[in-house]
């Protein structure tokens, strides 16, 4: 008797109503990460799942592997110029539009969206005919300016550029929620600043920014993590790139399980992602920790 | 002490205000410059394309008019005086593709005539015939006559082409008084003539600017799927392709971002309403901590195991379902969007319902969600934003059917081909901002506030 009521309608509900979105969510990314850490234990054989069990050896022979340790250097590259050259437009975009204080607000934000809904593959089209060494514009401007002619995309040293290049361009969410939060600060603040005689230049440094930088600080976690996962852009733009030069850690996995050369080494492959969560989840946990500490 | 201070405040908010114009419209024109230059290098031909000094304005296109006399076979029966016809038309169209590609001529017309009158017209776009040559009827041939007409191949092009013929003479003309008075009739003249391509009698051509031709091109870019796919030896599964060309692959991506909207707004709000007013605050969060834990799992990291589930043991691979059933797990941000909101919701508006004896379903379809259209359009346009760039599980799980492609993959796919030239590929990357620029001026006003809307609530 006492059991019936328990699995009375009212406690079930609940659960009938998150059942579907939990499952999913278990089944789409928790099982799979389980499920890949489990196959970065064997020497897996597609034709005959899931192969030899080795322990562990997939992570000892990967560090060993010159390759996986290009990776890593190239995507702290990626990482590093990501925030060089592409982080900080889209505030100072952002800055400027606020102080524009008439109608031309609006066309100026619509036109701000237009980076965000350009497709990638649009973008890696364009831009790889700009950076062709026989026929695109970067070399004509390249030559025009005196600094000589480059094979870009296919120079060792500067494919990585070439790849984050494009974003310089800013635009995007990114600067509509800049925007946002920059026209979101107090007005009393803004107008004790002037009063007390600020000028603009000194209100964007000692006011505006300080207001905003939870949300800096958010982007350039979100962009950290992004950028250590990057593998479309390599992938469309060169493939890895002139010997390896443009491979990321995202982009050495899928060379590893899919590339018709490597044999689908799929526990190899795991290994490196599992590697890469790893990594993800510390950067993760110590902004998580970080952010408790200073509110 | 005072004023000086002001005037000092007003320069430099003068100095502030001014750069910030100068800086966005800089700005701006820097965003359009690209846009610009894929439009401009789509309206030039596979030549202009390769100029060493880049114009941003292409040459408006040449239409040519070639006129040919068949006299000679005026007392032939009708039918085989129409195939010697068509046979010639082919032979002196493709003719002008081969031999004078330099000359930015976009347009083809053949006249034929017998005893001064036009008994025979056929019409043809640059870009059509280039189709053809590249990778359509005639891929990999040099057009020559014998290659032109070999195995009833031209019965094929000028059925794509089309033509126009009645021996009693028919309503179109060429300018007569401009016939050989251009700099090409002689060099066109000659090489027909040397070669044998023709068998009536070559009287000459006219030539004439038309910058419409230009924008014609983006038919043909349009087609181009169409005619690559057709004429594959590989037997990949194209026939919707072959049937529609491009636009297959925007349908593809309307259908995949509209069951995403839908399935993420459904199953994530269902989710939300659950943690948030269904369950006690502790079971609550710690669905919340489940469902917010999964965004740190990096795709990359869960590709494989995720590809081999749907291949081996979902049957999904080379299906549209492998490209739609990902998107059933509820994106862990949409969730905590979705809950924050439902948090604010007034409590008493539920509790009524429920001492009324409403079940739960009620409130949930029936109150909570009509409430929810401000967050319902955030989130909406996030999923689109979102997915509209996804493009590594799409490629992964439809390798061998074109037809399932999406905007990204198709565009990819495409680029890769050799055969294919600049000006097409950027041509179709052209083509697919037209959707982007319209959906731009339609929503930007919802797509602000949305954005604004989740970066502040975030």
């Amino acid at each position: 008797m006492d059991k019936l009521k328990y699995f009375s309608s009212k406690r079930t509900m609940p659960w009938l109503f998150v059942l579907p979105g939990l499952i999913f969510t278990l089944f789409f990314r928790y099982y799979p990460i389980i499920r890949a850490f489990w196959i970065s234990l064997f020497d897996y054989d597609i034709a005959n799942p899931p192969g030899i069990f080795i322990w562990f050896k997939n992570y000892f022979n990967i560090i060993k592997l010159q390759e996986f340790k290009n990776a890593w250097i190239n995507t702290l590259w990626f990482l590093v110029l990501t925030v060089i050259i592409t982080f900080f437009i889209p505030i100072i975009q952002a800055i400027f539009l606020s102080e524009i204080k008439n109608n031309s607000t609006k066309l100026f934000s619509t036109i701000y969206i237009i980076p965000a809904l350009v497709p990638l593959s649009v973008n890696v089209i364009l831009w790889k005919w700009i950076w062709n060494p026989g026929y695109g514009i970067a070399n004509f401007i390249s030559k025009a300016l005196g600094f000589g002619h480059y094979t870009w995309l296919s120079d060792v040293d500067l494919t990585k550029f070439c790849i984050i290049f494009p974003g310089i361009i800013g635009g995007g969410a990114a600067v509509l929620l800049y925007l946002a939060a920059i026209l979101a600060i107090d007005k009393e603040i803004l107008e004790a600043a002037q009063i007390d005689g600020c000028t603009g230049w000194q209100k964007i440094f000692y006011i505006v920014l300080p207001n905003i930088k939870f949300l800096i600080v958010i982007q350039f976690v979100i962009t950290t993590i992004l950028s250590l996962q990057i593998l479309d852009q390599p992938l469309q733009f060169t493939y890895g790139g002139p010997a390896g030069a443009s491979t990321s850690v995202g982009l050495l996995i899928y060379k590893t399980s899919f590339d018709a050369f490597s044999q689908a080494r799929f526990g190899r492959s795991s290994a490196i992602g599992m590697v890469l969560f790893f990594f993800i989840a510390i950067v993760t946990l110590i902004y998580l920790t970080l952010d408790r500490k200073s509110s | 002490m005072k004023k000086r201070l002001n005037k000092i405040h007003v320069k430099s908010d003068m100095s502030l205000t001014v750069s910030a114009y100068i800086f966005t419209i800089i700005s701006v024109i820097i965003i359009l410059l690209p846009l610009v230059y894929m439009t401009s290098t789509s309206l030039k031909d596979s030549f202009q394309v390769m100029e060493l000094k880049p114009k941003i304005i292409p040459e408006s296109g040449k239409s040519l008019s070639i006129v040919v006399d068949f006299s000679e076979f005026r007392k032939e029966d009708r039918g085989s005086l129409l195939d010697r016809m068509i046979k010639d038309s082919v032979v002196a169209m493709y003719s002008v593709i081969y031999q004078l590609n330099r000359e930015g001529i976009f347009e083809v017309k053949f006249y034929g005539e017998v005893d001064d009158k036009i008994v025979y017209y056929s019409r043809a776009h640059k870009m059509q015939l280039e189709s053809e040559l590249y990778y359509g009827i005639y891929k990999k041939m040099y057009p020559l006559r014998k290659v032109l007409l070999s195995e009833d191949r031209y019965k094929k092009t000028i059925e794509n082409i089309g033509y126009i013929f009645d021996i009693k003479g028919i309503d179109k003309n060429y300018d007569t008084e401009k016939l050989t008075k251009n700099s090409i009739d002689k060099t066109f003249g000659e090489y027909l003539n040397i070669k044998k391509c023709i068998e009536g009698k070559y009287l000459g051509t006219t030539l004439k600017s038309n910058i419409f031709l230009n924008f014609e091109n983006f038919k043909y870019y349009m087609d181009l799927p169409k005619i690559y796919y057709e004429n594959l030896e590989e037997n990949l599964s194209y026939s919707r392709v072959s049937r529609f060309g491009f636009p297959v692959f925007l349908f593809n991506t309307a259908v995949v971002l509209s069951f995403a909207v839908i399935i993420q707004i459904f199953l994530c709000s269902l989710t939300a309403y659950s943690i948030s007013r269904l369950f006690s605050k502790k079971i609550g969060n710690v669905i919340l901590f489940i469902c917010l834990g999964s965004l740190m799992i990096p795709f990359v990291s869960i590709m494989v195991p995720q590809f081999i589930i749907f291949k081996e043991q979902l049957g999904l691979y080379n299906k549209f379902g492998g490209i739609l059933v990902p998107y059933l797990y509820p994106y862990g941000f949409y969730v905590y969007l979705f809950k924050g909101f439902f948090d604010r919701l007034p409590q008493e508006l539920f509790d009524a319902a429920r001492i009324d004896g409403a079940p739960e379903w009620h409130n949930y379809i029936r109150m909570c969600l009509p409430l929810s259209k401000p967050i319902i359009s955030v989130i909406a346009i996030n999923v689109f934003l979102g997915n509209w760039n996804e493009f590594l599980w799409p490629w992964l799980i439809t390798d061998r059917r074109p037809d399932l492609w999406t905007l990204n993959v198709a565009l990819y796919q495409l680029s890769k081909i050799d055969t294919i030239k600049q000006n097409f590929i950027m041509g179709i990357a052209a083509i697919t901002m037209i959707p982007v620029i319209i959906i731009t001026i339609l929503l930007s006003g919802q797509i602000r506030r949305s954005i604004s809307m989740s970066g502040i609530k975030g």
